[in-house]
């Protein structure tokens, strides 16, 4: 299946490209597409399918568009 | 016209009558069972290197649970939310007086404060770094390895010089803001403690528990899943409770005990450990036309960001971007540098580096007025930013724009029109009154670059209750509000049916940081969203269980109906949701639109959503002492359509009281690294006797067609054009120009003698 994926802010080193498409076998989770680029820092990341937050256990699915970034806006309030 | 019926409406705030009443405790004085307590022994040199740590006095002391260092932490020594640079304890160096070298937890506070004497640490005093300039140079001793220089903005839009070639009058000045300190009423502190599910639970002052929870599962080497994060509603954050502030060494207590601890931070403790508003050194080269036109800006900002990073690079990234005002300004070239010393630590403060360039570039633009001889409002509406026009960092203002709406309903206040009979009502001779005028647009929201996301999940209870769950936690913004408004005109529902759930990593879900004048806005699209799923869903049960197709059931009050008039209560629906296993939820998402470039280097730059304000202030000058009073004060803000007129005029009017002692009173001292202002005794803030006798507060609707019912935020901007509205009218009364803040009355009474000497 293909999904596409963007890597955000410090993490673009993993890819450069935004909305990169990506073939993975059907079935695989958001743990197998970090291992897939090597993703080494599993704590502080966000990981959004389709806009929504999700963790590493979740299963994707063909079409998915995923977000990958770390945490690091702030404003004040 | 779109007839709301909770939209812009005053209605309580839903979590008033628990606070008022004091049901709502404060975090510090809850209690648990075999509660241990928690102290950190902080460093005593602001730079020093550490040459050894003893801690076997203090573990011997009879009541001492456990003495922790760097050793104890499992995980990365670190926090940050950019870069964690900042130890949880100390190991080799320390780079601040509130740095933590060691930790205490006790049976008793009495016996862990005790203990913390016990601590030894040998130490190795290195050159302070004070000044942000001087640190910025090859020959400055370094604060961290890496160089001084944390981050540095650059931005260059048109020809700066061929823009100072056009221009008839340029204006060069050099300014310095404080170090504000936000004062929240409770200080930093909370619980952690492990529930009967085995979760590592840190309930604790937080304006992004999620990210908390990612912080502290970075330093103990945890999954994520493991720590709960639940924010307090109590205590006030205005940004410094954005980044980490004890929860990682709270956090770490009960992980090594396993035993509920209370770590809270006293005052004194607060103000030399916590974070504070970026003091910023700004310099300024502006060219005008001779008919008062912006034709050239050219800006150095430096921002001391203190000992760690925290979120210092997008602070000073803001100071760049607002740092030409809402105006148009063909050729610009603007540097900014977020530097490293050792006074304390700066962060995320209301308004976030806002404040600083705009106090600089609306008297920058008042000392042209002058020159040129021109009208404050008539020079401002020249040059204001209107819709479509490309800003001076090059974006395209697609967005709403609405401060030249705000200009014009600030020229019909009262203060405005009556300005010369106001000034002319001086009680003695030697009490000078003015008057003055400044704009601002603050950037919402986080920016481009990284997706800014939001979530909301709203379900319908058995009770016929609307459950709303969203991350951003209240902490006295009065953001549940607006999210109840929301909900309640989005299903057509009585408010009363509406119960808000934030700021808890296992009940809401992640929608981001209370920040950045962000969550009314984030929240409220991603409530629209999950509504918009959900409402639908449960029409179509409705209809079943009435026997009615679904086209003209609506929900009203308590109830959905049919158009005949029979219906079915929220109760019996949510009820018969349940016994048919049916969804009675639905999550809404939400990610930002962004500007249509970016600055390199700088995350987060531009924004595309601003809100607008333009601020008004009257004051009376004491030329005896150089003592200033604000006397009467006006806003004029666009934050879109109004969600809660009662809780947005609340938000205008602390914070122009927030800036108006930002322009006047605050100000923490620190010399060769060391505090000198210690606590409230000295650190003053605006009291209810400072306040005007009168601010009048304006709300100018112009719709932000992506927002929630057309809302925009409204937090920060409330604070930030006030103070330099202030210096202007200290001007007009007594011809004082100051370019550095507060206005306490000793600056502005030597300004006063140098004028009267001539100098």
């Amino acid at each position: 299946m293909q999904i596409k994926v963007t890597f955000y802010g410090p993490l673009k080193r993993y890819a450069q490209e935004d909305g990169l498409a990506v073939e993975l076998p059907a079935g695989v989770k958001v743990s197998d597409l970090l291992d897939h680029f090597g993703v080494e820092d599993r704590i502080y990341i966000v990981i959004l399918v389709n806009n929504g937050r999700v963790d590493e256990e979740e299963a994707l699915k063909e079409g998915d568009e995923v977000k990958i970034l770390s945490p690091i806006g702030g404003g004040g309030s | 016209m779109t007839e709301f019926k909770w939209v812009g409406k005053v209605v309580p705030r839903v979590d008033g009558v628990e606070k008022a009443t004091g049901r709502l405790r404060y975090l510090t004085d809850v209690g648990l069972p075999g509660l241990l307590h928690g102290r950190i022994k902080r460093s005593q040199y602001p730079h020093a290197l550490i040459k050894g740590i003893d801690t076997s006095r203090a573990e011997a002391l009879p009541g001492v649970v456990k003495v922790l260092t760097h050793k104890d932490v499992p995980g990365v020594n670190g926090f940050g939310i950019i870069v964690p640079d900042q130890p949880v304890f100390c190991r080799e160096k320390v780079r601040y007086i509130g740095d933590a070298v060691a930790g205490v937890v006790a049976e008793d506070p009495a016996v862990a404060e005790a203990a913390l004497d016990l601590i030894e640490v040998e130490y190795e005093p290195q050159p302070v770094v004070d000044d942000a300039e001087k640190a910025m140079t090859s020959d400055s001793p370094r604060v961290h390895e890496k160089g001084n220089i944390h981050q540095e903005v650059h931005v260059r839009h048109g020809d700066v010089e061929a823009g100072f070639a056009q221009a008839d009058l340029i204006i060069e000045n050099v300014y310095k803001t404080p170090r504000q300190m936000h004062t929240f009423l409770e200080t930093e502190g909370g619980l952690a403690f492990y529930d009967e599910e085995g979760l590592l639970n840190v309930w604790v002052g937080s304006q992004y528990p999620q990210r908390d929870q990612l912080q502290i599962a970075r330093v103990l080497g945890l999954n994520p899943r493991k720590i709960r994060v639940v924010s307090s509603p109590t205590g006030g954050g205005f940004g410094g409770k954005d980044e980490i502030t004890i929860q990682t060494q709270l956090a770490l207590m009960a992980f090594v005990t396993k035993r509920p601890v209370k770590l809270w931070l006293s005052r004194e403790e607060s103000v030399i450990s916590g974070w504070k508003r970026h003091p910023m050194t700004l310099y300024y080269r502006t060219g005008f036309k001779r008919d008062g036109s912006l034709v050239a800006n050219e800006i150095k900002i430096i921002g001391d960001t203190g000992a760690y990073a925290s979120l210092g690079g997008p602070v000073v990234s803001l100071a760049v971007e607002s740092s030409c005002g809402p105006y148009r300004i063909p050729h610009v070239k603007i540097d900014g540098f977020c530097v490293y010393t050792n006074n304390g630590v700066a962060g995320a403060f209301r308004g976030f580096g806002v404040p600083q360039s705009t106090f600089a570039m609306e008297t920058q633009l008042e000392i042209a007025r002058e020159k040129l001889v021109l009208d404050p409002i008539e020079i401002r509406k020249k040059n204001v930013l209107r819709r479509g026009d490309i800003a001076p960092l090059g974006h395209t203002m697609t967005a709403s724009v609405g401060i030249l709406n705000t200009l014009e309903r600030a020229e019909k206040s009262d203060l405005w029109c009556q300005r010369e009979k106001l000034k002319s009502q001086t009680p003695f001779p030697w009490k000078k009154r003015g008057v003055g005028v400044a704009i601002a647009l603050q950037g919402t929201g986080l920016g481009v670059g990284i997706p800014d996301y939001g979530a909301a999940i709203v379900e319908l209870t058995e009770e016929g209750q609307f459950i709303v769950r969203i991350g951003s936690p209240e902490i006295g913004q009065g953001n549940m509000t607006a999210y109840a408004i929301t909900a309640a005109e989005a299903l057509g529902c009585d408010l009363a049916l509406i119960k808000v759930v934030t700021g808890d990593t296992r009940n809401s879900p992640d929608s981001g940081t209370s920040t950045a004048s962000r969550s009314a806005y984030t929240g409220g699209n991603a409530i629209l969203d999950a509504v918009a799923k959900l409402k639908p869903k449960l029409l179509a049960v409705a209809g079943e269980m009435l026997g009615v197709d679904r086209a003209g059931l609506r929900l009203a009050g308590n109830r959905i109906v049919s158009p005949q008039g029979r219906g079915i209560t929220l109760a019996e629906l949510g009820r018969y949701l349940r016994e048919k296993g049916l969804e009675a939820g639905a999550r809404g998402n939400f990610v930002w639109p962004t500007a249509d470039v970016q600055i390199p280097g700088a995350e987060g730059l531009p924004h595309l959503v601003y809100t607008y304000v333009t601020q008004m202030a009257l004051v009376e000058v004491d030329t005896l002492t150089g003592k200033v009073e604000l006397r009467e004060a006006a806003t004029a803000l666009d934050a879109g359509r109004v969600l809660n007129r009662q809780g947005l005029e609340g938000q205008a009017e602390g914070g122009m009281v927030m800036g108006a002692g930002y322009a006047l009173m605050e100000d923490i001292i620190i010399e060769k690294g060391y505090f000198k202002t210690m606590n409230l005794s000295t650190y003053i803030i605006p009291t209810s006797l400072d306040l005007p006798e009168r601010h009048q507060v304006e709300l100018v609707e112009v719709l932000e067609e992506s927002g929630p019912y057309g809302a925009k935020g409204a937090g920060e901007a409330v604070m930030v054009p006030i103070s330099p509205a202030i210096t202007s009218a200290i001007h007009d009364a007594v011809g004082v120009r100051l370019k550095e803040m507060p206005a306490a009355a000793e600056r502005v009474y030597q300004g006063l003698r140098g004028e009267e000497h001539g100098q």
